[in-house]
């Protein structure tokens, strides 16, 4: 989940599945949760329109992008299917704070996803002071802002605050990020 | 004695050596104090009491180059390269950081940090300048290690670190230090040890920096050509033991001075588990480095990670068969097969032997073979002889790959595309660049 729109939630989103299907090669599932839109397009990007308008008239059927399967404008029933489906993951994209909250908290991995761009510092900051007492359940990373706010926002918050690589193609894992992700799942 | 440090004001860790006074000549650790290089330490200060001195160091991260060997083999050329030619630079700064050139005088693995990627010189015990070095009564130094000179007392300038950088580039290439008059090994790079190794001083590179621009140019050499050979391994059905076999092939061809990268083409996660169990780590190449070989796990679409050079690649496919798009872009130009011969297994080496029918050129051997005879549908089946480690193959096993490689055309393809690439070196040709 991102702690406020346009942080680069999606973009991690996309690498982590890209990496547990590419590196750890475990049947992946991406599910856009809510409408978003963004898979949307990435889906008649990818995999065509015609192909889309055909997803279309069969609600619940995912596209498939490097051999992850998206879910696009995603709930609850399509996350029960996904869980019966036989996927080795699962990653939710919640987007920015919204409806999914409590299916968040309930992920088995959380990563909050928020930027320390001096545009999007208050941001971060009202999410981390309203869910403060939440801190230590998700790991907190973010893409942007400068070493110094990173340290900062580590300092106030108490808790480790990781820095995502620099990724100009979230379908495409190299060894920084390969190496990076290897850390951060273990 | 070297103790672990935490500086309270920068929550950085440091690392503080306990020197006795006397075992330092003067000014020696002011001397070090001034070194700045990226391949050693920094020693940001120096204390006192009555009888030692107490070096504050940077606090390196890592194991020594020696453990690593000892660890997981010897290493891939291209690391090998990597690493020998940041030991260059390094000893490089030492020999033109002052007037006169300091000699470290005592480079072996025990004395270099693997950090990540970097490599750092510790421990500068021996080290003195050339006037000094030459002057002293004593000579120090590593047994396996040490030049000649430093032995017979004979003089001692910036080769005889020459011939310790090769002793070094050696063992990372071996595993183990070399004895006298032992050929240095295969390849562009065991061209460029035996020219460090040479008796007489002046048979040596005349520099460390000279050293440097011949680990370039034969990287560039090693670098530059495509892969020589694909072969592709696969089982007729799950445990016949493709792997085992590919790993086998693996282990045989770099001894005989190929490179090679083997590639899961399955799913089965043997190179990961391999390696968690052993604790290696993926290089930039995504590969487990392991008794030299490149391992590279079984990877997806989605990574994107630059291929290691290599003149061989053997693709270890399991029971799995190339179908559809998978068939063109995972051609091989020899195919073996592996089947498991025992009347029960008939099924699936029917179906096997039928598809080995589409490879380009396919040899097919048999794990128990029931009764002698020609019972492969491409010339003589054989059986594959028993052993325990593919990756410390012995006995009778290399004679077997050795015919295995022979049958799949590889010994005639290699050299046939080396020496068409020989010719492509030879009018391109490379100039090193020397670092600014």
């Amino acid at each position: 989940m991102g702690t406020s729109p346009k942080v680069g939630a999606t973009h991690f989103a996309i690498l982590a599945a890209n990496y547990l299907s590419g590196v750890k090669r475990q049947k992946t599932a991406l599910i856009e949760w809510g409408a978003q839109g963004d898979f949307a397009k990435i889906g008649r990007l990818c995999a065509g329109r015609s192909a889309m308008e055909r997803l279309e008239r069969r609600s619940g059927e995912p596209f498939r992008v490097l051999d992850v399967d998206y879910y696009k404008e995603a709930g609850g029933a399509q996350l029960l299917s996904c869980l019966s489906a036989g996927y080795g993951r699962i990653v939710l994209d919640f987007g920015a704070p919204g409806a999914g909250h409590v299916e968040f908290v309930q992920c088995g991995t959380q990563f909050l996803i928020g930027s320390l761009s001096e545009w999007q510092l208050d941001a971060f900051w009202a999410f981390n002071r309203q869910h403060a007492h939440k801190k230590n359940r998700w790991k907190t990373l973010v893409a942007f802002g400068s070493e110094e706010s990173r340290i900062e926002a580590e300092r106030r918050l108490g808790v480790a605050v990781g820095r995502i690589p620099l990724s100009v193609d979230a379908f495409a894992i190299d060894y920084p990020l390969m190496h990076w992700f290897d850390q951060l799942f273990g | 004695m070297v103790y672990k440090a935490l500086h309270l004001g920068l929550s950085q860790d440091r690392a503080i050596k306990k020197v006795p006074k006397q075992g330092m000549r003067p000014g020696e650790a002011h001397y070090l104090k001034t070194l700045r290089h990226p391949g050693i330490p920094i020693l940001y200060d120096i204390e006192e009491d009555e009888s030692f001195l107490y070096l504050i160091e940077e606090y390196l991260q890592g194991c020594t180059l020696y453990d690593l060997v000892l660890n997981q083999g010897t290493l891939l050329p291209e690391t090998v390269f990597a690493y020998g030619k940041q030991i260059c630079e390094a000893v490089h700064y030492l020999h033109s950081a002052g007037n006169i050139p300091v000699l470290y005088l005592d480079l072996q693995p025990k004395n270099l940090m693997v950090c990540e990627d970097a490599i750092k010189l510790i421990d500068f015990d021996c080290a003195a300048n050339i006037q000094e070095a030459n002057q002293s009564p004593r000579r120090y130094g590593s047994p396996g290690f040490f030049a000649p000179e430093q032995e017979s007392f004979g003089q001692l300038d910036e080769r005889t670190d020459v011939y310790a950088i090769g002793k070094v580039l050696f063992f990372m290439s071996t595993g183990h230090s070399g004895a006298p008059g032992e050929p240095p090994g295969h390849g562009t790079v065991g061209r460029v040890i035996r020219t460090c190794l040479c008796q007489e001083k002046e048979g040596r590179y005349a520099s460390v920096r000279a050293l440097w621009e011949a680990l370039l140019d034969a990287e560039a050499q090693f670098a530059a050509g495509p892969p020589l050979l694909t072969v592709g391994v696969s089982g007729s059905r799950p445990g016949v033991g493709a792997t085992h076999l590919a790993l086998g092939l693996c282990s045989y061809l770099r001894s005989i001075g190929l490179t090679v990268v083997y590639e899961e083409e399955n799913q089965s996660g043997a190179v990961d588990s391999m390696s968690g169990a052993l604790g290696l780590k993926k290089d930039r190449g995504g590969c487990f480095n392991l008794c030299g070989l490149a391992l590279r796990p079984y990877y997806g679409k989605a990574v994107d990670i630059q291929d290691h050079p290599r003149q061989v690649t053997v693709r270890d496919f399991g029971h799995g068969r190339r179908i559809g798009r998978d068939a063109q872009r995972l051609r091989c130009d020899a195919d073996i097969i592996l089947c498991g011969g025992q009347p029960w297994e008939r099924d699936a080496d029917g179906q096997a032997l039928a598809w080995a029918k589409q490879c380009q050129r396919a040899v097919t051997l048999y794990r128990n073979r029931r009764r002698p005879g020609r019972l492969g549908i491409f010339g003589d089946a054989w059986e594959v002889p028993y052993f325990t480690d593919p990756f410390g193959i012995g006995g009778q096993v290399p004679v077997f790959y050795e015919q295995l490689w022979a049958a799949i055309g590889g010994k005639k393809e290699v050299s046939l595309r080396k020496s068409r690439l020989g010719r492509i070196f030879r009018k391109t040709g490379r100039k090193a660049a020397w670092w600014g």
